[in-house]
């Protein structure tokens, strides 16, 4: 009897979970579809004169109370709000990588438990929510304020532009943008004989290193614990020899992980790594303990995004002395000089949930956070590129440094692996850029990667 | 006499090197993170060993400013001690069913918890996140509290059952010859009986809902609820470069954790000498 | 039949009574949520609420079991029980004696053994990988210190190596757990043995071979089950130190699992990664029920 009634319980949960399933499945995408359309045809563009009642959004971010940024983050929050009294704004704010990656896949998985807004960096993952009709177009939107559309620069174009993944329209918000630089102490060139201005291609770099390494003075102290470094790298060294069409050519594959070309950049890295130019300890520090080894003169290079101008350098004598400078990331092929590795940095999506009032809100939201005054107020607090046109004073020497680099950059491409259709390359290559820490060849390396596509296929 | 009173010194002896010699262990790396809390970012690159070169007392403000330390460690304590209640409460009848009555279903339930055991959270996020959703439950305590007692339930029994396995059954027949049943018997004489593990389970208990990630992580999203993990991750963020402040952090979040846990040894030590005079 | 039939339908039904809260809570957080893994596993998906769920039969479970990165996660799934058998066990197990024996200041130290436990997975992972840190922390510099500075190596990114940091970070963390399990065995030794074996002249190491450790039995099976289903799933310590790298060389099957699904967004083969732990852990701790503690349950 007993086992019966179990029987019955565990075959009932089954249907219902089998059903759920069939709904996720089958009849979700469809009912989506005729509801968006129905919206549509409603669907009252206009933000701005809208009324709001009672109205939440969730807000899914990487923003860090801690963080220089963290504060200007929530005077946003707090003066939209207190504008728009009807709509309240609730965050999530998850600051570590892996644990914001892990909370937006769980949350990102069922309809009713999704955010109204997440924050992305563009590439396959983004598009992945693109093609499954879960982020709002905002063309629309551009066409009700066409002077919204206008306030935006170019650097953000590769967070919204989904294209190449089949979808038309633009997506998401671009906010902050980088560029991938060289960063170098005044003190230990001008001790050790180099003049940074002769830095301009990578062999002057590999001289200048070969020079450092020779008074026995550690060139660069690389965290490659967080593998996004020799990630950067790879990508950085590829914009600069081959230029910026590079990043299609490998996406669409019709240049091979294990060609030539690529061989030769990962050869690059490797015999930087060899004569032990990049770090000491590689797979022991992380991103962070590389900032402090520089910051603090133990080595006289960095290879940073911008974002490093922007952080919190109080107390340190190297920046209160000026000793901190940036230069362009040096190219391989002169042609490809002003190519470099950078763009739009993150971009806010609103996700479609099906509700008017709280896309409507989050359209809002976002058209708040990059109007002028708005973005102005945050870059003077936290001085770093950013994808709207504002003219902001202030910032510190670094800032201002980086920023007469990027006006004469010519074109830009991010991560080159997120130029592939498939998500997970961007996890793939940087393992296997990893394993250069380990002694691997550049063969081994490519092989490594083509390997792993082949399992994920 | 003397020869035996000499070896019996000695032994006690080695005993006692043994003991202190573990605890150093135990201590060691604390001691050096207590020590690190109190220095610069430059000091702790040198190297762990020394004392702090210049003591640095404002990683701590720096920590309860940034993380709303005090507030979210009152949450973890409230949800962990709740967790821990409701665990033994539902536990304990279970598992002396479970081990003393000899009903054939009991087999299937038993093997029922125990396949508890041994499920991986992270397969179950995506079922239990939809179910929050469904049932409207996200940022309720109440709801999160019952995911901890499930994940915790299967160990609780596992080692209820056991205990109270090894135990003489004499002790319960002769309070059944005297007119006892069952929910008595539970209260007055397994309860007491049973205090040294269900003290072990308690702190055990205590220690996850307290330090629990995943599921807050996941079913928590209002800034004000917290748990002090989240608000530890929220602080050593990646961009967050200076290593004084994540220790200080580290040695706030001890802690009321061994503060409680000074208190509840007594209670386990008071436990295990019940257990040991009822022998 | 000692018992009248509705005498016994009462007692039957409060038995089902003690048991029904537990059981309700397991089925809907633990028992549903692994049939719908379950049904996962069978389907291809990439983690998103719109997209298409495919039904692929068991392709994914094809593709893990042909995957080197399951086996070598397997592998350190092996080296987490070895160092729990072999480390752990004794460790705790002499923990334990020592706590409960007539040396003073068993208060303090069963005080300070139980301690690591409390801290939390992510403190002390943070704290141990500073320890282990191949530039300033405390080996390298101990090393450094004593000449012997050529045996540095980086620890936690050295395969092999780096997962037997992890484990035996795992046994100083847990060894108190553990010690308390079996403290909580010996105290339930019944006065009257120890008495019996003192009069027989047993005593020091023979007593805890030949009286304690064979009273213990079901302390020690207690650990056994919790350790080989704890090295399976073992997670949090791992992530905290190496996040399973470099290159998923110390990554164990739970990690494996978590990178699969929300980073390769692989859903299903996570989830056939989930059900295989289920049932290998199961049909390990039944095996160790019956098998090896099989006379124990007589």
């Amino acid at each position: 009897m007993k086992k019966r009634i179990a029987a019955v319980l565990l075959s009932a949960a089954m249907v219902v979970t089998t059903l759920a399933g069939c709904g996720n499945s089958s009849s979700d995408p469809a009912k989506k579809d005729s509801g968006s359309k129905d919206a549509q045809a409603e669907t009252d563009y206009d933000v701005e004169n809208r009324e709001y009642k009672d109205v939440k959004i969730t807000i899914h971010t990487r923003w860090d109370t801690g963080d220089v940024s963290g504060p200007l983050y929530q005077n946003i929050v707090e003066g939209f709000m207190e504008k728009y009294p009807g709509i309240k704004v609730e965050q999530i704010n998850i600051p570590t990588e892996s644990e914001w990656l892990n909370s937006e896949s769980v949350l990102m998985s069922d309809k009713d438990s999704m955010p109204n807004i997440i924050v992305e960096y563009g590439g396959s993952r983004t598009a992945e929510y693109v093609n499954s009709n879960l982020i709002v177009n905002m063309d629309p939107y551009y066409e009700q304020y066409p002077e919204w559309k206008e306030s935006f620069n170019s650097m953000g174009d590769s967070l919204t532009d989904y294209s190449s993944y089949g979808a038309e329209g633009t997506y998401g918000v671009p906010f902050t943008a980088y560029q991938v630089m060289l960063f170098y102490n005044e003190d230990i060139l001008s001790q050790n004989g180099i003049d940074p201005a002769s830095i301009v291609s990578w062999d002057d770099l590999m001289a200048a290193c070969e020079k450092l390494k020779a008074n026995g003075v550690q060139p660069f102290e690389m965290g490659e614990k967080d593998d996004y470094r020799f990630g950067h790298l790879h990508s950085a060294l590829n914009y600069k020899t081959f230029g910026c069409d590079m990043a299609e050519k490998l996406g669409s594959r019709e240049v091979s992980y294990d060609g030539e070309e690529q061989t030769e950049i990962y050869q690059m890295i490797i015999d930087a790594y060899e004569k032990g130019y990049l770090g000491t300890n590689l797979l022991g520090n992380d991103d962070g303990q590389e900032r402090a080894l520089f910051n603090t003169g133990k080595s006289a290079f960095l290879f940073m995004g911008t974002w490093f101008c922007a952080e919190d350098h109080t107390g340190l004598e190297l920046f209160e002395n000026e000793k901190i400078h940036a230069l362009r990331m040096p190219y391989v092929n002169e042609e490809y000089k002003l190519n470099d590795m950078g763009g739009g940095n993150e971009a806010y999506y609103a996700v479609d949930t099906g509700d008017a009032d709280e896309v409507a809100a989050s359209v809002l939201f976002l058209k708040y956070m990059t109007s002028e005054s708005v973005v102005k107020e945050f870059v003077e607090g936290y001085p770093t590129p950013v994808c709207v046109n504002v003219t902001a004073e202030g910032g510190n020497y670094l800032s201002q440094e980086a920023a007469e680099i990027i006006a004469e950059t010519e074109d830009v491409r991010g991560d080159i692996e997120n130029y592939d259709s498939a998500t997970h390359m961007i996890n793939t290559v940087r393992q296997a850029l990893q394993s250069i820490a380990m002694d691997a060849d550049a063969k081994s390396v490519g092989k490594t990667i083509v390997d792993t596509i082949k399992q994920y296929e | 006499m003397n020869k035996k009173v000499g070896s019996d010194k000695l032994k006690k002896g080695i005993l006692y090197i043994v003991a202190v010699l573990l605890a150093a262990i135990t201590f060691l790396p604390l001691i050096i993170t207590l020590l690190s809390s109190f220095k610069t970012n430059e000091d702790i690159l040198l190297g762990m060993f020394s004392l702090p070169k210049k003591w640095v007392f404002n990683n701590y403000p720096s920590a309860v400013e940034t993380a709303n330390a005090i507030r979210s460690i009152g949450n973890s304590l409230f949800v962990a001690v709740a967790t821990l209640i409701a665990t033994v409460i539902i536990a304990l009848p279970a598992a002396y069913v479970l081990a003393r009555k000899p009903y054939k279903y009991l087999k299937g339930v038993y093997f029922l918890f125990m396949a508890g055991v041994m499920v991986p959270v992270h397969s179950t996020l995506v079922s239990i996140s939809k179910i929050s959703s469904s049932f409207g439950a996200r940022n309720s305590y109440f709801f999160l509290i019952l995911i901890y007692v499930a994940f915790n339930l299967s160990q609780a029994i596992f080692l209820f059952t056991g205990y109270i396995g090894s135990l003489d059954r004499g002790l319960d027949e002769a309070a059944k010859i005297d007119g006892c049943g069952d929910g008595r018997m539970l209260i007055s004489i397994m309860a007491p009986i049973c205090k040294p593990i269900i003290a072990t389970e308690a702190i055990l208990v205590f220690i996850y809902g307290y330090s629990e990630l995943i599921f807050s992580l996941i079913l928590i999203s209002d800034s004000s609820k917290y748990t002090v993990s989240r608000a530890m991750l929220n602080f050593t963020s990646n961009y967050t470069t200076s290593y004084g402040p994540q220790f200080a952090f580290v040695i706030m979040s001890m802690i009321p954790m061994l503060i409680i846990y000074l208190l509840l040894h007594e209670k386990v030590e008071s436990g295990i000498l019940a257990g040991a005079i009822k022998g | 039949m000692f018992f009248s039939s509705s005498k016994y339908r009462k007692t039957f039904l409060k038995s089902m009574l003690f048991v029904l809260p537990g059981v309700a809570i397991t089925v809907i957080f633990v028992i549903y949520p692994v049939i719908n893994t379950f049904w996962l596993s069978l389907n291809d998906w990439n983690g998103v609420a719109t997209s298409p769920v495919s039904w692929v039969g068991l392709n994914n479970y094809i593709k893990v079991f042909t995957s080197e990165k399951f086996w070598n996660s397997m592998l350190n799934a092996v080296y987490f029980m070895i160092g729990g058998f072999v480390v752990l066990m004794p460790v705790a197990f002499g923990m334990a004696l020592l706590v409960t024996s007539k040396i003073r200041f068993t208060k303090f130290f069963k005080a300070s053994y139980l301690m690591p436990v409390m801290l939390g997975t992510t403190a002390v992972g943070l704290m141990w990988t500073f320890m282990l840190n191949s530039d300033f922390g405390i080996f390298a510099q101990f090393l450094r210190a004593v000449g012997l500075g050529d045996a540095v190596i980086n620890w936690l990114a050295t395969p092999t190596v780096n997962i037997w940091c992890v484990v035996l970070v795992n046994e100083w963390m847990y060894a108190g757990y553990n010690m308390l399990i079996f403290a909580a065995g010996i105290v339930a030794i019944p006065g009257d043995v120890h008495d019996a074996a003192l009069l027989d002249g047993c005593t020091g190491l023979k007593k805890v071979i030949y009286v304690i450790i064979p009273l213990c039995k079901n302390m020690f099976m207690v650990f056994s089950v919790l350790c080989v289903t704890g090295c399976l799933k073992a997670f949090d310590i791992v992530w905290a130190m190496t996040n399973g790298g470099p290159i998923d060389s110390s990554a164990t099957p739970a990690v494996l699992l978590y990178t699969q699904g929300f980073q390769y967004k692989l859903m299903g083969r996570s989830s056939a990664i989930g059900i295989i732990l289920l049932v290998l852990g199961l049909v390990l701790s039944v095996l160790l029920n019956n098998v090896i503690f099989k006379q124990d349950r007589e």
